[in-house]
């Protein structure tokens, strides 16, 4: 009797132990401001580093589509690489965002030139800022966090998390992120100009564990008051961390980036 | 014509291969995305269809006309073509092989022939097993500089026509070394490369066509410091014991504005020659881009010299007019200063994948001018349409004024593969 006491501490104090070590990793990644919240947000839709395969979907309002199939890779906070393999008319184009500065590398013309963020690769209503996106905490500061009367898919009220632009370089002034509190990821994205006019609504879709501890949305959406009826989509699959030299985001190896699939 | 009866024939079943295929295609499902048809194989190529079908007025009041039509006047010229450019690469784990070329069939209404040319314009092979850096060996294509229209620091390549700085050009055999470091403090990232080109009678003998033996070697040293890119450049010719350099940079000012320059000091027959550049591409809240570029080159001829040729053109013996021919046809630039103006509109009144663009350039010096309008549509995936209008004009002994084509209206259809 004495013995099976003894067992059953012992398995409580196990049981109890290995709970600890199972929450502890959340408990000291629990987010209370707004800025933890920015950096959980960052954590779990960007990776330190990756490797993963797009596809991007220009939906017009007749219902025609135009689809993009591109191979990205990232490095560190604002280092992007991007290459396009599908269109035919597309294949072999690059592009490269190190920070505030873009880059598109097209076969033909055998350079790096400068693009900017507000232009678009691909067309529809994702810009280049969209398609080669860095952490969000490069490019925005956390404003504030409210509970909203929105509710999530569990029952949860969301949170609005409101991110400023760091600098004018930044293709949106201002951020209205709802976050899932449960899922611990955004919902929509809403970016405004500085005036307060709505650019675009991002929509984050089909939570998708692409394994190695990677798990986010793996459907973007976006519409805009601007593009009446027009809406793109991103479909992101084969997402694994992969570690690379600095030396491959950089404009003299854009022409080679398709070496690296 | 029988070769623009076989061109016209051609045309028309390109087009009913496009129908064909906007008719069958395929909706598949949304969300369907099958990654593994897009893992990398060794061998990868592309290509591209393109027919061509353009109709071009000759300025008959130009002074080189009567050396082009000395027999029989004509006014003018219709031209139907058809060029098919394929890019290829081997990659093996230690080395990989690029080709590029073109082959190209042109029948015009001038000639009974079907003009046949085929062009390999980079052909190299790169040793893989030291990346990201690299050594390259054979023909190929530098693109040295920043500007769109206009590149004063390409000291090592074949001249880019600012009226299509878009179109293919031939490389030149050489051997390349490149050292990418990554970042470097102070610079947050950089690459230095190395050239080495021969001339010989067999080798590059027309890039330097009055030279029998010359090496020139070349340097190019790239850092990004903050939002701006610098490039600087060196060349040596050992033989002519001649150095040449330049510099450009890049940067973006804002999130719809960039900025680009260029400037080079080039020795040719020990007449040292300035070139720069200062350009801009703007993109406007109403979706316009505007890439603007001045260009100022003093090997090119003063007014007053560019005047003189084009009389003794038209008014001297014809040993004299001859001469002055060739020297204007050898001319790589013909004024000191240029302006280009690009404006292009995205998808105007919600036509998407349409894109109407305007082209002004102008030789400064004696106030003509070259405009080209455009109007591109790709309404399918793989295909692309592109009607354009180009309009030459010019008072008497100015550039645009004397050149031999008035007008061109031109229709091209591309599809990718």
């Amino acid at each position: 009797m004495r013995n099976s006491s003894c067992f059953y501490a012992k398995k409580i104090f196990q049981s109890t132990l290995l709970l600890a070590l199972l929450t502890l990793p959340f408990s000291l990644f629990a987010q209370t401001t707004a800025q933890e919240w920015l950096e959980a947000i960052d954590r779990d839709l960007n990776p330190p580093q990756y490797e993963s395969y797009r596809k991007l979907i220009n939906i017009e309002p007749d219902g025609s589509k135009k689809e993009f199939v591109l191979f990205t890779l990232k490095q560190g906070r604002e280092n992007v690489v991007s290459l396009f393999l599908s269109p035919a008319s597309e294949k072999g184009r690059a592009t490269l965002r190190v920070g505030e500065n873009m880059w598109l590398y097209i076969p033909n013309v055998g350079r790096p030139i400068r693009i900017t963020s507000l232009q678009s690769v691909t067309g529809g209503v994702f810009n280049n800022a969209d398609i080669l996106k860095v952490d969000y905490q490069t490019e925005y500061n956390a404003v504030s966090l409210v509970e909203s009367e929105q509710k999530g898919l569990s029952g949860i009220n969301l949170l609005q998390l409101n991110l400023r632009a760091k600098t004018g370089n930044v293709a949106y002034d201002r951020l209205e992120m709802m976050i899932d509190q449960e899922l611990k990821s955004p919902r929509t994205i809403r970016a405004f100009t500085s005036s307060g006019m709505l650019i675009k609504t991002l929509y984050f879709k089909n939570i998708k564990d692409f394994g190695n501890g990677i798990k986010r949305p793996s459907v973007v959406e976006t519409d805009s008051p601007l593009y009446e009826g027009y809406k793109s989509i991103m479909i992101f699959a084969k997402m694994k961390p992969r570690d690379l030299p600095a030396a491959v985001f950089t404009t003299e190896y854009m022409g080679r980036i398709e070496t690296l699939r | 014509m029988k070769p623009l009866l076989a061109m016209r024939a051609l045309l028309i079943i390109f087009g009913l291969l496009f129908s064909s295929l906007t008719l069958f295609a395929q909706d598949d499902s949304l969300y369907s995305f099958e990654v593994e048809e897009f893992t990398k194989k060794t061998w990868e190529w592309k290509s591209e269809l393109t027919v061509a079908g353009s109709s071009k007025t000759f300025n008959q009041d130009s002074v080189l006309y009567p050396f082009k039509f000395q027999q029989d006047q004509q006014t003018k010229v219709q031209d139907l073509s058809l060029q098919i450019p394929l890019e290829s690469r081997w990659d093996w784990e230690w080395s990989r092989l690029y080709l590029v070329g073109e082959f190209r069939i042109t029948g015009s209404s001038l000639s009974e022939t079907i003009e046949q040319t085929a062009v390999l314009q980079e052909a190299y092979w790169q040793l893989s097993t030291l990346d990201p850096h690299s050594i390259e060996s054979g023909k190929r294509l530098l693109r040295w500089g920043k500007g769109y229209a206009f590149n004063p620091v390409a000291l090592l390549e074949r001249s880019k026509d600012p009226e299509n700085p878009e179109a293919a050009r031939e490389g030149l055999w050489m051997v390349q070394g490149i050292l990418i470091p990554g970042t470097l403090s102070g610079l947050d990232s950089n690459s230095l490369t190395l050239v080495y080109l021969p001339v010989r009678s067999g080798i590059n003998g027309d890039y330097q066509a009055n030279l029998e033996q010359e090496d020139i070697w070349g340097l190019k040293l790239s850092a990004l410091l903050g939002t701006t890119d610098f490039d600087l450049y060196l060349t040596h010719w050992s033989e002519k014991a001649e150095t040449d350099w330049g510099f450009d940079f890049a940067s973006n000012l804002s999130s719809n504005f960039e900025m680009h320059g260029e400037y080079a000091e080039d020795t040719d027959l020990s007449n040292k020659y300035t070139k720069s550049l200062l350009g801009i591409r703007y993109l406007t809240d109403n979706e316009i881009t505007w890439t603007i570029e001045a260009y100022h080159d003093t090997s090119g001829w003063t007014k007053d010299e560019s005047t003189e040729i084009y009389k003794t053109i038209e008014n001297a013996s014809a040993v004299a007019a001859k001469t002055a021919l060739t020297e204007l046809q050898s001319k790589q630039i013909v004024s000191q200063d240029y302006a280009y103006v690009k404006a292009s509109l995205k998808e105007p009144f919600d036509w998407l994948y349409f894109t109407p663009s305007l082209t002004w350039l102008g030789n400064l010096a004696d106030q003509s001018f070259n405009v080209i309008t455009q109007l591109n549509y790709a309404p399918v995936t793989d295909w692309s349409f592109q009607l354009s209008w180009q309009q030459l004009s010019g008072d008497a002994y100015t550039q645009y004024g004397e050149n031999l084509l008035g007008n061109k209206l031109e229709l091209k259809t591309n599809y990718s593969f």
